[in-house]
């Protein structure tokens, strides 16, 4: 499996670089499928989503408590963006301190359902997210990712696992 | 060794420039007010339990209301304004008006002060 790490240049401002990663040689990040996939379903909750995002990166900070955290294995910084009261789609990302912020995928949440578990699509997202958070992890151990003077990552970002 | 590669697409692009005006506001203020909120209490360093507990609420609604995504009542506005002494509510007495009555004040002290420079100049001229 390969994860290429990449920047979104429309969403990234001053406040928070946001990130999101392309899977194998597919051409779109996973950001962006998590968009078309549910965009006809849910246009309304993907612009909230969308602009919660840029105002996070632009204006408000990429503060804790806009994520919903402890989504993932513990440690491993995966959660998800905080949904509306009556929203229906999960965000998955990893909050990396205040500056940055990697977008992943989600999907659909039924409210007839409390652990992301019971869903097949929340669970391939969610448990993706995990695998590319200890990828990045071991990374990040061995000085390959690293952090710059600027708060932004710098390194190799182009990762192949053996799976 | 360097930074990741820039990404746009055109479904981003496309998102970014049908997002209507009034949700794009919507959200904005749910969530400055949501970090002003967050910023008071870590003034005054309280957690979110505390909090909770000066407001009567369970700490669930503390997070709740911290996520940028409730839309809050006036009442809810008024009693964290009380609990926390902080302006939440454009109606509630304005900082920029004490500002403004800081600022009266500032110029009505230098302007007596003036005057009764004035004054004693002149009598000390008489007197010479």
């Amino acid at each position: 499996m390969k994860f290429e790490l990449v920047e979104l240049s429309r969403l990234s401002g001053r406040k928070a670089t946001v990130y999101s990663i392309i899977l194998n040689d597919d051409e779109q990040t996973l950001f962006d499928k998590f968009i078309e996939e549910n965009d006809e379903q849910f246009p309304d909750e993907i612009d909230s989503i969308f602009d919660t995002i840029d105002k996070i990166a632009k204006k408000h900070g990429n503060s804790r408590q806009f994520f919903k955290e402890n989504e993932g294995n513990l440690g491993d910084l995966v959660c998800a963006l905080y949904d509306t009261p009556n929203s229906n789609l999960r965000l998955y990302c990893i909050r990396l301190g205040n500056a940055l912020i990697i977008l992943g995928s989600g999907g659909h949440k039924p409210k007839t359902i409390r652990a992301l578990q019971e869903n097949d699509k929340l669970k391939d997202t969610n448990y993706l997210l995990r695998k590319f958070s200890q990828v990045l992890h071991q990374k990040m151990i061995d000085g390959e990712i690293y952090w710059s003077n600027d708060m932004e990552l710098n390194g190799n970002f182009i990762i192949d696992t053996d799976e | 060794m360097n930074k990741p590669r820039q990404y746009d697409s055109p479904t981003l692009k496309r998102i970014a420039e049908r997002i209507p005006k009034e949700l794009s506001e919507q959200n904005d203020r749910r969530m400055g007010l949501a970090v002003k909120i967050a910023e008071a209490l870590r003034s005054r360093g309280l957690t979110n339990q505390e909090f909770a507990f000066m407001m009567g609420k369970k700490p669930s609604e503390v997070t709740r209301w911290l996520s940028g995504t409730h839309n809050f009542t006036t009442e809810t506005l008024w009693q964290m304004e009380r609990v926390l002494r902080i302006q939440l509510l454009t109606s509630s007495p304005a900082e920029e008006h004490i500002e403004k009555e800081q600022q009266e004040l500032k110029e009505f002290i230098a302007n007596e002060v003036q005057k009764a420079l004035t004054k004693f100049m002149s009598k000390k001229k008489l007197a010479v």
